[in-house]
C-alpha cells in the first residue's frame, strides 16, 4: 500500500523524496515530485496574498512572497477552505524580524483577516438610524446591542485605519503618521466589506457591548478608559456602518 | 439598443444540442459581463470550497448565476483517494448541493489531505487493490450522503508509483463499475499525464470509459523548460493547446457530444477571451452533433 506519510513528508521537507517513483533516473524523479512541492507552497502563497493584499502592497510583491513561503513552510491549512488560511498570519509577522521596519504591518495583517472573515459571514439586516430613533429614551441605560454578524474590532497602537485607506486610494501615505493608534470597526452591512475609524473609547464600549453588557455599564467603562470617549460620536459610528443587528432591553420587560 | 463592435461582438454559437453545452469556470470579476452576455456559455463551475463561508457576495453571486445557467459543482478537497474521508468537509459540501441544486458534482481521483494537514494540490496515489477498495468506499460514502451521483475526474499526474498494480483507466473504470459514479474527462489531464508518463494519450482515450463521461474539461498546459524527459504542467494559465484540441475532437467523435467547460484558473483573462474559447469548444460540439445528426 502507499506510503502516504513518506510522500506528505517530502511535500513538508526538501530532503526527504519518498522511495518508490517510477523514473529513469533519481534526477527525472527528484525533477517530478517537486512539481507538487512546487505546487503546494505557490498555491499557499497565492492564498495569502489573496487575503493580505494591502500587507503584500506595503512591503512590495517580493517581499511578501519570501515572507509568506516562510511561513507555508511551517503552517499548512487543516481545511480546505482557502479564505480560512492563514488566520494567524499576524502572529507570524510580529515575530518576522526582517519585517521588523515596518511595525505596523502585522496590525494591518490583523484587519485584513477581519475584512476576509466579515467578507464570509453570515447574512444579516443591519439596523438602520431609523430603528436607534425609534428606541425608548427612558430605557437606554438598559439597552442590549447585539453586534452584526459580519462586525470586527481590530484594535492597534498603528494608524491602521489610515495606512489600510492610503492603499485604496483613499488618501496619500507621506502624510500619515503610522504611530498614531487607530482602531479598526470592519463591517459588511450590504455585500461590500467597510472599513471605519472607531472614536476614542468606541473599541472599549463595542467590546462590551459584544460581552453583553447593557448601554449604561458599556458607556461607564468606555468613560474610564478614555477621557474622549463621546457616547453620541461611537454610537453615530456604530449605527452609521451597521455594526448592530439587534436592540433589547434589559428591565424585564 | 446599442450596436455591438465587431471586434468585441461575442462568438456566434452554432450548437443548439438538447442540454449538451459549453461552459467556463466562474470567477468573480466576470460577474458582470457573464449577467450581460455570456455568448455560448450555458454553464458554470465554481469549486466547492469557495463557497462554504456563512454569506456575503459569494453567496450573492451563485444565487443570481443559478437563476440563468446550469452550475457545476466541483470539489477540490474531499481527498477522495486520501486514506481518512472528513465527514464534516462532506457535510460542507451537501450543504452546498442541497442548496444550489447543480447539475454536475465533481470531485478529483487525487488526495490533499493527509493527517489532518490539507495540501491545496491534487497528489497522485499508487493504483492498487487497497485504493481501489478505499475509492470506491469514500466515493459510496459521498454519494450516500449528497443523495446523488458525482463525477470523478482523472488526474494531471507528475509521478507513478512502483506499487501501482492497475492501469489508470483500467482503475477508474473498476471504479466507476463498483462506486456506481459517472466520469469528467479532464483531456488537458490526459495529455499531461500521457506525455510524462511516456504514454500515448489516443490509446488512453480510447481505453477510457467514454460511456460514462458526463462532463469534459479542457485547459491550457504548460511546459517545463528542463533538461532531460518532457514535462507537462496543468497549469489552467493559458488557451487549451492545439494537441488538446485535437483529442477533444476525437473523443467526441468516438464518444458523442458531451457539455464540456473551459477551466483558467491563473492569470485569468477578460471574460471575452473566455467565452471565445467556450465558442471553439462550442463549434466541435455542433460539428459531432451534425455528423451524429446526418448520419
Amino acid at each position: 500500500m502507499m506510503d502516504f506519510a513518506a510522500f506528505a513528508n517530502g511535500i513538508s521537507q526538501s530532503d526527504a523524496t519518498p522511495k518508490g517513483l517510477i523514473a529513469s533516473n533519481d534526477f527525472i524523479s527528484l525533477q517530478r515530485f517537486n512539481v507538487y512541492r512546487n505546487n503546494v507552497a505557490v498555491s499557499l502563497v497565492e492564498a495569502l496574498c489573496t487575503n493580505y493584499p494591502v500587507c503584500r502592497q506595503i512591503v512590495g510583491d517580493d517581499f511578501f512572497r519570501a515572507m509568506a513561503r516562510i511561513y507555508v513552510a511551517s503552517n499548512k491549512p487543516s481545511s480546505p477552505i482557502m479564505h480560512l488560511y492563514g488566520r494567524d498570519f499576524c502572529n507570524f509577522i510580529d515575530c518576522f524580524q526582517p519585517a521588523s521596519c515596518t511595525p505596523y504591518l502585522a496590525d494591518v495583517a490583523r484587519l485584513e483577516a477581519a475584512r476576509v472573515s466579515a467578507y464570509h459571514a453570515q447574512d444579516y439586516l443591519p439596523l438602520l438610524s431609523a430603528d436607534f430613533a425609534a428606541l425608548d429614551p427612558e430605557r437606554l441605560a438598559n439597552l442590549r446591542i447585539t453586534l452584526h454578524p459580519a462586525a470586527r474590532i481590530v484594535r492597534s497602537n498603528f494608524a491602521i485605519v489610515s495606512v489600510w485607506g492610503a492603499h485604496q486610494g483613499a488618501q496619500s501615505v507621506e502624510n500619515i503618521d503610522p504611530f498614531t493608534a487607530e482602531d479598526a470597526l470592519v463591517t459588511r452591512p450590504n455585500l461590500h466589506v467597510e472599513t471605519s475609524l472607531l472614536p476614542p473609547g468606541g473599541a472599549e464600549l463595542l467590546e462590551s457591548l459584544a460581552r453583553g453588557g447593557v448601554l449604561a455599564e458599556a458607556a461607564a467603562q468606555s468613560c474610564l478608559s478614555s477621557s474622549e470617549f463621546n457616547l453620541a460620536q461611537v454610537l453615530n459610528v456604530l449605527i452609521s456602518t451597521g455594526a448592530a443587528c439587534l436592540f433589547t432591553y434589559d428591565d424585564g420587560d | 439598443m446599442t450596436l455591438q463592435n465587431p471586434a468585441t461582438a461575442n462568438p456566434v454559437c452554432q450548437s443548439t444540442p438538447a442540454r449538451t453545452w459549453a461552459g467556463v469556470g466562474f470567477k468573480p470579476q466576470h460577474f458582470q459581463d457573464i449577467m450581460e452576455n455570456a455568448g455560448c456559455v450555458r454553464f458554470l463551475e465554481v469549486h466547492a470550497e469557495n463557497y462554504m463561508g456563512a454569506g456575503g457576495m459569494p453567496h450573492r453571486q451563485l444565487t443570481l448565476l443559478r437563476e440563468r445557467f446550469d452550475l457545476s459543482v466541483h470539489g477540490v478537497g474531499l481527498s477522495i483517494g486520501g486514506l481518512a474521508l472528513d465527514d464534516i468537509h462532506l457535510d460542507r459540501l451537501h450543504k452546498l448541493v442541497r442548496r444550489y441544486q447543480p447539475r454536475w458534482v465533481s470531485e478529483h481521483l487525487a488526495w490533499s489531505t493527509h493527517d489532518g494537514v490539507f495540501f491545496n494540490d491534487l497528489l497522485p496515489l499508487a493504483y492498487d487493490n487497497a485504493a481501489l477498495t478505499r475509492v470506491v468506499s469514500h466515493l459510496g460514502r459521498v454519494q450516500d450522503r449528497l443523495g446523488r451521483q458525482i463525477l470523478l475526474e482523472n488526474p494531471s499526474t507528475y509521478v507513478a508509483f512502483e506499487s501501482s498494480t492497475w492501469d489508470e483507466v483500467d482503475f477508474i473504470r473498476e471504479v466507476t463499475h463498483r462506486a456506481g459514479c459517472d466520469l469528467l474527462l479532464d483531456i488537458n489531464n490526459v495529455q499531461v499525464s500521457c506525455v510524462n508518463h511516456s504514454r500515448d494519450p489516443l490509446v488512453y482515450l480510447n481505453a477510457f470509459p467514454l460511456e460514462r463521461v458526463r462532463e469534459i474539461h479542457l485547459g491550457g498546459y504548460a511546459t517545463d523548460d528542463v533538461p532531460g524527459e518532457p514535462l507537462l504542467i496543468d497549469a489552467h494559465d493559458r488557451p487549451v493547446q492545439p494537441d488538446v484540441w485535437r483529442l477533444y475532437a476525437h473523443a467526441l467523435k468516438i464518444g458523442g457530444p458531451v457539455s464540456t467547460l473551459i477551466e483558467w484558473d491563473n492569470d485569468v483573462p477578460d471574460a471575452h477571451t473566455l467565452f471565445e474559447e467556450a465558442a471553439k469548444a462550442d463549434a466541435l460540439l455542433a460539428d459531432v452533433i451534425n455528423e451524429r445528426s446526418a448520419a
